[in-house]
Parts: C-alpha cells; structure tokens; sequence
C-alpha cells in the first residue's frame, strides 16, 4: 500500500505543495545570504556572541516550519488522502481489496511521511547552510557541525517529525467529518495566535508544545495566567495522543465509507 | 473448474439514496454461470452490483455472497473481480503496472502479480501496449485493462459492468468469448450490458430490472412464457400481406394483425404461438402464400422489456 501510494503522490498536487512548503524558509534564507553577503562582503565577520544568528534561525524554524510548513502540510495530505480518490474515481480499486480500510489509510500515511519527511529535513539543514555561508567555513564549525548546534538540529528533526505526524492525523480526522477545508484556517490562525494567549489557552495549541521540544520560549502573552510551559509529561501526552485519536476517528469513519459514485 | 462456486443471494434488498430509490425489494438467487443483467440507464443495474462488490450496504434487506455479507467481508474481496463502468485509473502507471500493483495490495509478491498481470492482459490482447502509460489508451484499450485488472487473481466471481462499451466489433466479440469460457468454467459471472443481442449470446439466463424493481428472472424463453397474458407477436413478410391478414383475422387465437405495406409485411398477435404455426402451414402448403420470413418479434429482451415496461417497439 505504501509502494502504491508513494508512486500516486509523485508529481501530484501534494507532491508541488510539499516542495513549496519546504522551499520558503529556504527562500527566506537565501534572501539574507544574498543580503549579508551583500552588506558584508565574504566571508563576513562572525556577529558577537551567537544571539542573533540563534535567534535567526529558531525564528526561521518558527515561523517557515512549525507555524506554517508542518499545519499545511498535515492539510495537504489529510484534505486529499481520500478525497483525492473519491474526486478521480480510483476509491473504488482501494474498496475491492482485501484489506482492511485502516491499512490503506496508513499506507497513505507512511508514503506521504516517507516522502514529506525528508524534504523538510533537507530544507532545514539547507537554511542552516545557507546561513551560516557568509561567515565561511569558521561559520559552519561554530555553528553548524558543534555540540550544541547537533543537539539542535536534532530536536528540531524530532519536532518536524512529531509536528508531521499530529497535524496530518488532526487534518484527516478532520476532513474526514468536514466537507469544506475552511477549518484548516480557523486552526491555522488558532496556532499563529497561541503565541499571544495565556499558557492554559496555549494547551490547545499543538505548535505550543511542539515548541517545548526544541526548547524555544515564546514571549510572554498578554494576560499570563499560568507562568509556566508545559512540562514533558503534556508534552508527550499530547503529542502522543492527538494522532492516536485523530487517526483512529479517520480510521472509523473511514471503514463506515461506501463507494457511492458510478451509480447514476 | 470443479469448485463449489458461491451463491450470490439477494433478500428483500432495497437501496436509497436520499429521496431515490435505487433498488427495491429485490430477491433473487444467482447461480454459477453467466447472468445477465438488463436494463436502461438508472434502473439499478450498478447499485446491485455495487452491493454483490461490498461497495455500498444495502439499506434494507441482505446480500449474502457465498453465506456472507460481502460489506467488510475480506474473504468475500478474495473471491470477487469486479470491472466497474467508471473510466477512471491510475493514469500515469502503464496497464501493466496498474494491475501489478493492485495485485501486490493483495499481499502478492511482486514476481507473482507481475506475471498473473502479464497473463491477464495477454487475455485481453492487450499484450503490445501493456507497458505504454495508460493516459494514452484509447477507450477500448481503459475497456480492456479494466476487465484484466478484474480477471488477473482468478476470482470465482465475475462482475462486469458495461464491459463491451468502448469495444470494436472484433474487441466485442473477443470479449463475449471470453465471458463465454468463465460461464463455462462454472464462475458466477454477471454482466450488464445495452448491447442486448450480445447478452442474448452469452447467456440465456436474465435479470430484467427498471426503476429499481425486478420485473423478471430466468431463461429468455421461461420468462417469455410466464407472460401469458402478453401476445405474441410475429412478423410476417410475403407476397400478398393483405390476404395473409384475411387469412389470419379468421383464425380464433389471433388478436389482431397489422398490414404494413412498404415492408411487404403483417404483424400478427396471437395469443397462441402453437395454433399459429400450424395456420402459417395451412397458408403457406395449401393457399400457396410465398412467405420470406417468419420472426417471433417479442422473443429477445428487448420485446420482453418493452412488455414488461410499459411500452417500446418490437418489430425486427
């Protein structure tokens, strides 16, 4: 199934929007590579302390991945999981398997993983590089290939990957209830605004605790009722449990579906 | 083939979507062998082979394929090939590729699915363009590649909808044969088809529906038969039509005789299909008429729908 679904997302419409989503922050990057360079000249003098680079980077991660890549990745592929298949009339080769209903959705699932997965991973540690060139090759050994900096990568690997697999179970279950993809911008814009609401708000908001993996802190929100982030326990419960969920109502809705076209 | 082949059991089912009514109250029992499925556009024809597929539920009554639902029943999608009437595939896969790799979803090793598409196509005559993308087929050949993908794990049930549409005469023909050897093999296999003389030649065993409603089962001639309060209706084509109209309107089982002057023809209805034979010898050995032809018009399906319809021409 996942062979098969993998060969139907090459060169199809989730597989343009997955390249694009992965192309911004890289487009963002090469902006300020082009414009550093330009300023500076090359190779250009390492800032003091690593502040700002940091910072330039946790917003790129932020803003090109977390609060924008990983959501409307997840919409891509859960509007278009089945609907794709209901619009080209091909649900009904799915149907006549024999096999359960919840193994093809999971072969859907793994194939667009297989496949999203690995851009986004190339696309951050792209930025990375293309951030780091203006300051030469003593650029990359501070801030690339270090302990500290690995340790980052890494984390933000893990959050691409958790953030992945949440948002497009969320975005299946979802779409699996609700015809119209409209919700997917009341949720996008819920996710974008978590930044500015107290912490016990923040609670619904994936990307808030995907955050908590990465260890970047938001500001403070306009009304701090609760102090604190959410502790790892939240962390993993959440992170955990809203794909258990959302994947399991998808597949439950889904086993229920009937091949309704063709019958006129 | 000596394997028990599976009843295909249908009890009081109905079908609805919404207000619509697809299917209603049909019971029938399908037996190995070729079944023919007749009917116009929207009689239910594909909501009863949606349902035998497990496609959709039936909202009222049961469909048992081989003692079990066939909705959600894995072992009933092993034993099932179905060649949907929808034109819709994985386009930029070769036919080869397409069935393969529905195949390997079956759990097949890819050597195996490989080689059981290979044989599936060749069946077809799809053999020099099974490895060209389907995007540039031409309709006979999606036509095609759909019954192969349908055939290509041996399935003791055969459905096809609308099969021969899309075919040229000698792909049509190749097709009936085809069907021919599943019946012949002791597969269940229902088709439906509006090319009604090529039903007629696969199989004599029929389903006539419309408007959702079964209006009758059984050999072509059976249900002719039943119909007994519908006439006969012969065609006739001699020398003097008029005086063979005479000659018939004497005789106690005719109902009625037609003169139609351009065909040189009179189309008779009796009510006895016996009696009027044994006229026709009298007109033609003892009154000297020169008949051309003689064609029982209401025989074939189509006369029989129009019966049982409400309507339509049977003359030849």
């Amino acid at each position: 199934m996942s062979s098969l679904s993998f060969r139907r997302l090459m060169w199809s419409r989730n597989f343009w929007i997955v390249l694009v989503l992965a192309s911004l922050p890289l487009g963002l990057a090469v902006m300020f590579c082009v414009g550093l360079m330009a300023t500076m000249g090359y190779p250009a003098q390492l800032p003091r302390g690593d502040g700002n680079f940091r910072r330039f980077v946790e917003l790129v991660f932020d803003a090109g991945y977390l609060s924008l890549g990983v959501i409307f990745a997840g919409v891509a592929f859960g509007s278009s999981a089945i609907r794709e298949e209901q619009d080209d009339q091909t649900l009904h080769y799915f149907f006549l398997q024999p096999a359960a209903r919840w193994i093809i959705l999971l072969g859907k699932f793994t194939a667009f993983l297989a496949f999203t997965y690995p851009v986004f991973l190339v696309s951050l540690l792209l930025v990375r590089v293309l951030v780091l060139a203006p300051f030469g090759i003593e650029g990359f050994r501070e801030h690339l290939i270090s302990g500290s900096e690995l340790m980052r990568f890494a984390r933000e690997a893990i959050a691409l990957a958790v953030g992945l697999i949440a948002y497009s179970m969320l975005f299946l279950a979802l779409s699996s209830i609700i015809k119209n993809n409209v919700y997917a911008l009341f949720i996008y814009g819920w996710e974008v605004s978590s930044h500015f609401l107290p912490d016990a708000l923040k609670s619904f908001s994936l990307g808030w605790h995907l955050r908590e993996i990465v260890g970047s802190r938001q500001e403070a929100g306009v009304v701090e009722v609760l102090a604190v982030g959410p502790s790892m326990l939240q962390v993993v419960l959440v992170l955990s449990l809203t794909p258990v969920i959302c994947g399991g109502v998808a597949a439950l809705i889904f086993s229920r579906r009937q091949c309704l076209y063709g019958t006129n | 083939m000596s394997i028990a082949m599976p009843l295909i059991q249908l009890d009081n089912v109905s079908r609805w979507y919404g207000e619509v009514i697809g299917v209603n109250r049909v019971t029938v029992t399908l037996r190995p062998g070729i079944t023919g499925l007749v009917g116009p556009n929207g009689a239910g024809k594909t909501t009863l082979m949606n349902m035998i597929t497990g496609m959709i539920r039936p909202s009222q009554g049961t469909v048992l394929v081989g003692g079990v639902p066939p909705w959600g029943s894995l072992t009933t999608m092993h034993r099932i090939g179905y060649c949907s009437q929808v034109d819709s595939f994985f386009e930029r896969m070769s036919g080869r590729e397409f069935i393969e790799s529905l195949l390997m979803l079956r759990g097949w090793m890819r050597s195996h699915a490989r080689s059981a598409a290979t044989h599936a196509l060749e069946q077809l005559r799809m053999t020099p363009n099974m490895n060209r993308r389907i995007q540039s087929y031409s309709k006979g050949m999606r036509q095609r590649t759909k019954v192969a993908l349908a055939i290509a794990h041996n399935p003791e049930i055969v459905v096809l909808d609308e099969p021969l549409d899309g075919l040229d005469a000698v792909g049509r023909h190749e097709m009936v044969e085809l069907i021919r050897l599943f019946g012949r093999e002791g597969r269940n296999v229902i088709i439906s088809s509006h090319v009604l003389h090529e039903i007629e030649a696969m199989t004599n065993n029929i389903l006539l529906v419309s408007g959702g409603y079964l209006l009758a089962e059984g050999d072509v001639r059976e249900v002719r038969t039943s119909l007994r309060k519908h006439p006969n209706r012969v065609y006739l084509r001699c020398a003097d039509p008029r005086a063979a109209a005479v000659f018939f309107m004497n005789r106690p089982n005719i109902l009625s005789t037609k003169v139609e002057e351009l065909d040189h023809a009179v189309l008779i209805e009796t009510r006895d299909l016996d009696l009027f034979y044994s006229d026709l010898n009298t007109l033609v050995l003892d009154r000297g008429a020169d008949v051309s032809l003689v064609t029982v018009a209401d025989e074939n399906i189509s006369s029989i729908f129009g019966y049982l319809a409400g309507g339509g021409d049977t003359r030849p």
